[in-house]
């Protein structure tokens, strides 16, 4: 596999193993009860336990196919997939902009706002970029709001 | 009166003008509303429930059958056009019908989920209309040993299907099972992995997941769509439509999927969603060329496509003949019935035989009504997949925000679904199919609640499992197939081992 992969799945790995401890940290006070009446923290226990070790197993194999030479530092033409991170970081601070933004101005001003930044990182300029941004809002507004009966946030203007 | 005169009466009840037009809106707006994001078929009904308190019985029910109808195709038109499944049944058809559009096949892609869809639903209205209380009386013997086997069989054997290896498929169940674990527990009423949070008491919803898993992971990566553009559509009619040669490799996983899908349908639980995923694992076993799937083979996305239709036909069966509905989308449509003050069950056939197969007569039109309507605008859908990423991905971005906020108009949804974008772009670089998870986050709740009925039936003795014929018959099979592997490789080697001393 590529050191792409591999990076990402120790990554996964790791964020699953956390995930699984966890949930049985935030299950150490449930019940769990016997296998005549099972109670509430049966299921989060078991599964908190099997996200956990299967991530070690997982996490296990991967460094163990590095130590024996199964990580390529070049890709692979099957697995030749680009990786952007700049683009996956700028995007995400897109994401976190339109949910505060929500908050405080609503949906409305958010979405002008994220479409009109998503729009300029991918290249997109100048009228077209107003079009795409006002216009999809209209659009949203209209078919989710007017239409729909969705009552989307206002921010301080509700 | 005879049978055969109760279907002819239906139908030329259906055909009446009134009741024509009436079923022309409802998949129309069905479709429309399916396709929107977030909203689904479930979402279609109930938005649209309050149009029929004023109507008659019959346009009332007519109406709402063919929203339902119409919105199972909508979910599918996002998945293959831009990898947002409209719905949870609409996560398979990423896998292939998203490739499809990759490659300028988003005209061939929708074309033939419109007709598997058509067949299906034509497949599963004939074997209802014929087979409804027989097949219904069977299905009431399914008890939570039952349920639990099948979910459990479910997740172990289609686990198989999404990933080559099975270690990644479980974490990946583990982790939706877990993530369906938070909140009220429903047997108790206590709170579970809350962490004190007022947001997750209510849990957390599995629409945001999915869309931020396939849509805004998509989204997040544009940047690199940049240099990877997807083949533009060719979208000369010739080209739109599906080849002889992949409607002639579409064929038979039509038939089979509604078929498949039909059966499953009369089963309890989440029906739709296990039944993509079987007919997808099935064509996937059944086909020449198994290497194509997940990357754009046509029966991956005819097959999985018709079982959804088909088990949609087949929920209706224990609702219509028994007046219990065995999931959400059928209890929808019982809620709609109540309205009209019918209750729909064994006696249905007897009160009001003229309004029950009234309603029979006009799913069939509805499905042709679906088919008309919609592969001509196969070649309008298929300019949105032209549309270049830089205004696509924006639009896609916008309409996953209010997708995700529609469910339950709360902010939390759309974090949820960020954290699940970002989630989902992680297992695309790491070559990980996201599907198990929600697998696990759409079956861990009835995983949960079957197991635990079934172990005050047992008195905590699991070996009753293998018991009853349906679960163990289930169980065992799921053992199999998921131990099989091991054991065939075993044996391979010691073989292979044995061999080489000779």
């Amino acid at each position: 596999m590529s050191r792409y992969v591999f990076r990402a799945r120790v990554i996964t790995a790791l964020l699953l193993l956390a995930a699984g401890l966890i949930a049985l940290w935030g299950s150490r006070d449930l019940p769990f009860g016997t296998l005549n009446r099972i109670q509430a923290g049966f299921f989060p226990t078991v599964f908190g336990s099997l996200l956990s070790g299967l991530s070690l197993v997982f996490l296990a194999g991967l460094l163990w196919n590095r130590k024996r030479g199964g990580v390529s530092a070049e890709s692979s033409r099957e697995e030749d997939e680009p990786v952007h991170l700049r683009g996956a970081f700028l995007f995400t601070g897109i994401f976190v902009l339109f949910v505060l933004v929500t908050i405080v101005l609503g949906f409305l001003a958010a979405s002008v706002l994220a479409l009109a930044a998503a729009g300029y990182v991918l290249g997109l300029k100048g009228w077209r970029l107003i079009v795409l941004s006002v216009g999809t809002t209209a659009v949203v507004w209209l078919l989710f709001d007017l239409w729909l009966g969705l009552s989307l946030p206002a921010g301080i203007f509700s | 009166m005879t049978g055969f005169e109760d279907i002819l009466n239906g139908f030329v009840s259906a055909l009446s003008l009134t009741n024509l037009l009436v079923c022309l809106i409802g998949v129309a707006l069905g479709t429309l509303v399916g396709v929107l994001p977030g909203l689904g078929p479930v979402g279609a009904i109930s938005m649209l429930l309050p149009l029929t308190f004023s109507m008659d019985p019959i346009p009332a029910l007519i109406l709402v059958a063919g929203v339902y109808f119409g919105g199972m195709y909508g979910g599918s038109t996002t998945s293959i056009l831009v990898n947002v499944p409209g719905e949870a049944a609409s996560v398979v058809t990423t896998l292939d019908g998203y490739q499809m559009t990759k490659k300028g096949r988003a005209g061939a892609a929708l074309a033939v989920a419109a007709i598997g869809s058509f067949v299906a639903g034509t497949i599963g209205l004939v074997l209802m209309t014929f087979l409804a209380p027989p097949i219904a009386r069977m299905a009431i013997k399914f008890g939570p040993p039952e349920y639990f086997a099948i979910v459990l069989a479910g997740l172990l054997i289609l686990s198989r299907l999404t990933d080559k290896s099975l270690i990644r498929s479980y974490l990946l169940i583990s982790l939706g099972i877990v993530i369906a674990l938070i909140g009220l527990d429903p047997s108790s009423g206590g709170l579970r992995l809350t962490f004190g949070s007022q947001w997750l008491i209510d849990g957390v919803n599995f629409i945001p997941i999915i869309m931020g898993l396939y849509g805004l992971s998509e989204v997040i990566g544009s940047l690199e769509q940049q240099f990877h553009r997807p083949e533009k559509a060719d979208l000369s009619l010739r080209k739109l439509m599906p080849s002889r040669e992949e409607m002639r490799r579409s064929a038979g996983p039509m038939v089979r999927g509604g078929l498949l899908g039909f059966l499953m349908g009369l089963l309890p639980g989440p029906a739709n969603i296990l039944s993509t995923y079987a007919s997808y694992g099935l064509e996937k076993k059944l086909s020449k060329r198994p290497e194509e799937f997940g990357k754009g083979a046509i029966e991956g996305v005819a097959g999985p496509e018709s079982a959804n239709n088909g088990a949609s036909a087949g929920a209706l069966v224990p609702l219509l003949s028994l007046g219990v509905p065995f999931s959400p989308m059928p209890a929808i449509l019982l809620s709609a019935f109540m309205i009209q003050g019918v209750t729909p069950g064994p006696l249905m056939m007897s009160q009001h035989s003229g309004l029950f197969w009234a309603l029979i007569a006009s799913m069939y039109i509805g499905n042709v009504m679906l088919l008309v309507l919609n592969l001509p605008m196969v070649g309008l859908f298929a300019k949105v997949a032209n549309l270049q990423p830089k205004v696509l991905m924006p639009i896609v971005m916008i309409f996953c925000f209010i997708g995700a906020y529609s469910v339950r108009s709360s902010m939390f949804d759309i974090i949820v679904m960020i954290v699940f974008g970002v989630l989902g772009y992680l297992l695309r670089k790491a070559k990980m199919e996201p599907s198990p998870l929600v697998l696990g986050v759409m079956l861990g709740p009835t995983l949960e609640s079957s197991f635990k009925q079934s172990t005050l039936i047992f008195h905590g003795d699991l070996t009753q499992f293998f018991a009853r014929p349906i679960s163990g018959t289930l169980l065992v099979a799921a053992l199999v197939v998921t131990i099989w592997p091991f054991v065939s490789r075993l044996v391979r080697r010691r073989v292979s081992a044995g061999a080489e001393k000779a």
